[in-house]
């Protein structure tokens, strides 16, 4: 469910942390002799960002041992021109639909337990698998990559993730040629997130991309952000990054990545198609029913800015939507 | 005390409507009940209705956005846990109850 609504997140600037003093962390790390010790932790074995060859899985490590994952070297090819939203806003306004509605959600998904966290790959792949979270992330190629995200809200923020191309995880999985979505899920665990005890609803929450947009270069999963590992709230361990298409596109939490050749009815499909529509690839000139997206608000501050196609990744991403019929694109 | 004429015309419009909307909740009630029924006579087993799910197939955006105005505009706790732990109660308890009250249990609004 979506309102226009006063921000909650309208804080002082001062609470911010500059965007020098986040984008030279890693110089200060240098210097303090951390950055060699993180680089050196021998449980750190990764891959580059385009190889899919694995190493064999290693036993569940501590919070400190992932907390060596980050921050992860930065992708420089994914630029962006605003400045990033400040931690606090990005990690303190957020929905999560499992938790409730409002944007306190913050505090109430830190019941969330994050180990074990077991993740399936299954449905038309030559091997189904599962295994656990870290285990993933530890065969996956981390990288740093600056992303816009718009809320179908008409608020934005700027942030940066860290975590893996979501093709990667395609290539580990083998999909056989017959598969043309990935459908996502979320958790269902209503003893922890109390709006699953609403059973009507259909849960858990799902998302899907078809195999062509989970291949492209922009689609990432996120296990990080701002060189942290992922806060409970924002998604952990696992959440989908896909920054062209409105953000419930991006599931959290995910526990599943099933391969079919059937496109996958979503959570918010179901709840409200006309909507919240499987492709909701952003675009300012296709207002939402009850509001435009012409314009959007940037998280933290009193700006705002004029919506994008595409988000602005409209030469990432345009060319998966040729010849399609566009009026269904952007709902 | 005698009440002034526009007063007791308000009065008996109120008193009315009351009636009117208790009537709307025990039909409502008593169809959900009569769902419960049927689908125990087809099945065999009994399941209970949740009043949650019988808003949810009747106008899901309308659920969505009373859960959404009362959590971000009035207080999150007064939906979860008070409302949404009432729209666990089978429909045909959760509406019977004022249905009967506001249908039988108010004065007629009627001249005595």
């Amino acid at each position: 469910m979506a309102l226009r609504k006063k921000p909650g997140w309208a804080l002082a600037d001062s609470a911010a942390t500059p965007e020098s003093a986040f984008n030279d962390r890693r110089r200060l790390l240098k210097a303090m002799g951390i950055g060699s010790i993180v680089l050196a932790a021998p449980a750190v074995v990764r891959l580059s960002e385009t190889a899919v060859t694995l190493p064999p899985p290693m036993a569940p490590e501590t919070a400190a041992e992932q907390a060596a994952f980050y921050p992860a070297a930065r992708n420089v090819r994914y630029r962006i021109a605003r400045p990033l939203t400040a931690e606090t806003h990005a990690t303190t306004y957020n929905n999560f639909y499992e938790f409730g509605s409002h944007k306190r959600i913050w505090q109430a998904a830190q019941a969330l337990p994050l180990s074990p966290w077991q993740v399936t790959i299954d449905g038309m792949v030559e091997k189904p698998l599962t295994m656990d979270a870290h285990d993933l992330i530890k065969r996956m190629p981390l990288k740093e990559r600056l992303y816009r995200h718009r809320c179908v809200e008409a608020w934005a923020m700027t942030v940066p993730w860290s975590g893996f191309p979501l093709s990667a995880l395609v290539a580990l999985a083998q999909p056989l040629s017959s598969a043309r979505y990935l459908w996502m899920d979320t958790f269902n665990d209503p003893s922890v997130a109390s709006g699953q005890k609403a059973t009507w609803y259909p849960w858990p929450y799902r998302e899907g991309l078809t195999l062509a947009e989970a291949t492209n270069e922009l689609a990432f999963i996120a296990t990080g952000i701002y060189g942290k590992p992922m806060p409970k709230q924002n998604g952990a361990p696992l959440r989908l990054a896909v920054p062209w298409k409105y953000g419930f596109k991006s599931v959290k939490s995910i526990t599943r990545f099933h391969f079919s050749d059937k496109k996958p009815s979503t959570f918010w499909e179901r709840l409200a198609p006309r909507e919240y529509g499987f492709w909701a690839n952003v675009n300012p000139a296709v207002p939402h029913p009850r509001w435009s997206q012409a314009s959007e608000k940037l998280l933290g501050t009193s700006e705002s800015v004029p919506t994008r196609i595409y988000n602005g990744y409209g030469e990432f991403v345009a060319g998966l939507y040729d010849g399609m019929d566009q009026k269904s694109l952007f709902m | 005390m005698k009440q002034r004429p526009m007063a007791a015309s308000k009065r008996r419009l109120s008193l009315t409507l009351a009636h009117g909307v208790g009537v709307l909740f025990l039909l409502v009630a008593a169809t959900a009940l009569a769902f419960e029924v049927m689908a125990f006579a087809q099945t065999g087993s009994y399941r209970m209705v949740p009043s949650g799910e019988l808003w949810f197939m009747i106008h899901v955006g309308s659920l969505n956005l009373i859960q959404a105005i009362t959590q971000r505009y009035i207080h999150p706790a007064l939906w979860d846990p008070v409302i949404a732990a009432l729209l666990q109660w089978p429909a045909w308890s959760l509406l019977g109850a004022p249905g009967i009250v506001l249908a039988y249990g108010l004065p007629t609004g009627r001249r005595v």
